[in-house]
């Protein structure tokens, strides 16, 4: 049983919570965060996405809380919080209403997490996606890695040789060449031997079969009908 | 004989359109690691600029954001129209020679930074009401807290930090171009 998120059901939540955030605040925006987040929890069988969510949205509305309803002077203060720190009611609900679009944009990105690499670029492929589009991003995302492990031990061989790396930062500064140009000059040169692997094995010399993917799966249409609850309520309450 | 050899010419920008992404992405984790106050996640968009056509080099700027939103954090994704304008000026300044002496790619990442914070400013004021990365957040604060308004304090808040920070990776891209022998 699959525990991760069907592209289409995601690239379509990420419409409905766009369209979302560019129309007048209301409660069915925390509805659209609730239903994406009740989605993603319901297909990975696990609380995992509300810990992304929570670990993605705080570091923004935290200081986005402090910045507007106690430090910004634009905002007239009327009060004062515990007596010492100003209090900002039009700061508060402007902070409020960034809160709302940026936990909108989180909730779709956490659904983003739940879906498989492997599986997003065969959908993306047998949906005629170019395929040189798809090769680039598969092999930067395994170039990343070669780099940060190269990076680490390039680091510490250059530690060991004496070079000073730190602590204080005019040393780490300097050292900054010696760390990062092997890094990049392995990666550039092994740019050849990648080509040449990637010809070897028949990559655009013969006409590529496309995997199957289907387009929506199991339950994705209920998903995607649930998905739409929001913004349908929300368009409706507009117009009356 | 000539179709394998565009093949493989073909095959190798691709592989090369990786590698700026991944050093887009990769250098900007390294120097998290070594706490470094500059970001170095425009350096695989500006060698592109030197080493790609043009359409090649806007889909190194497209994807990064792409790639670092999955890989580091999906703000990263916000910011893809500074990635591309970034790109897009690297490669004029690319086209006029700007990288070929040490002041000259200087006064590049000082034009790269202003062109990138006046990108990235909006983003930062209308989607998350000017909390951006800590050091920009820090700036904006102070700014607000003398008195300025939202849009002025992120402007230079940005302005501050991105010049600093695109002066850096424009004489670093400088040292590469020179040290490995790069040529347009």
């Amino acid at each position: 049983m699959r525990t991760f998120i069907s592209p289409s059901v995601v690239i379509f939540g990420s419409l409905v919570g766009i369209v979302l955030v560019f129309l007048k605040p209301d409660v069915n925006d925390i509805f659209f965060i609730g239903i994406s987040l009740i989605i993603n929890v319901v297909t990975t069988k696990s609380l995992e996405p509300i810990g992304i969510f929570i670990k993605l949205s705080l570091p923004i509305i935290i200081p986005l809380f402090i910045i507007h309803t106690i430090i910004n002077p634009t905002f007239p203060s009327t009060n004062e919080l515990f007596g010492v720190l100003p209090f900002r009611p039009e700061g508060l609900a402007f902070s409020i209403n960034i809160m709302r679009q940026v936990s909108i944009l989180f909730a779709i990105s956490t659904m983003w997490f739940f879906v498989d690499r492997d599986y997003f670029l065969d959908w993306l492929i047998s949906r005629k996606f170019p395929l040189f589009i798809c090769a680039a991003f598969a092999q930067a995302i395994a170039i990343i890695s070669l780099i940060e492990r190269r990076g680490d031990s390039v680091y510490k061989a250059q530690q060991a040789r004496g070079i000073q790396v730190g602590p204080n930062l005019i040393k780490k500064i300097k050292a900054l060449p010696s760390v990062m140009l092997p890094v990049i000059a392995t990666v550039i040169n092994e740019t050849d031997w990648r080509a040449i692997a990637l010809v070897s094995r028949g990559f655009t010399c013969t006409k590529m079969s496309s995997p199957q993917v289907l387009f929506l799966e199991k339950f994705d249409s209920l998903k995607l009908t649930i998905l739409t609850i929001p913004l349908l309520l929300k368009i409706t309450l507009w117009k009356l | 004989m000539e179709n394998i050899e565009q093949r493989q010419k073909f095959v190798k920008q691709i592989t090369l359109v990786a590698v700026c992404l991944a050093l887009n992405v990769g250098l900007g984790k390294i120097s998290s690691i070594l706490s470094l106050p500059f970001t170095m996640d425009t350096i695989g968009t500006i060698l592109g600029a030197f080493i790609l056509p043009w359409y090649l080099m806007l889909i190194v700027a497209a994807l990064s954001s792409v790639v670092a939103s999955i890989v580091i954090n999906p703000v990263y994704i916000y910011y893809i129209g500074t990635q591309i304008v970034i790109g897009i000026v690297a490669f004029i300044l690319v086209k006029l020679k700007m990288f070929e002496k040490l002041y000259k790619a200087i006064i590049s990442g000082f034009i790269i930074g202003i062109a990138s914070a006046i990108v990235s400013a909006p983003v930062t004021a209308l989607v998350f009401g000017g909390v951006s990365v800590p050091s920009i957040t820090a700036l904006n604060v102070l700014f607000l807290a003398s008195g300025k308004s939202l849009w002025e304090s992120v402007i230079r808040g940005a302005l501050i930090v991105e010049s600093i920070d695109k002066v850096a990776a424009g004489a670093f891209v400088w040292y590469i171009i020179r040290r490995l022998k790069i040529k347009k």
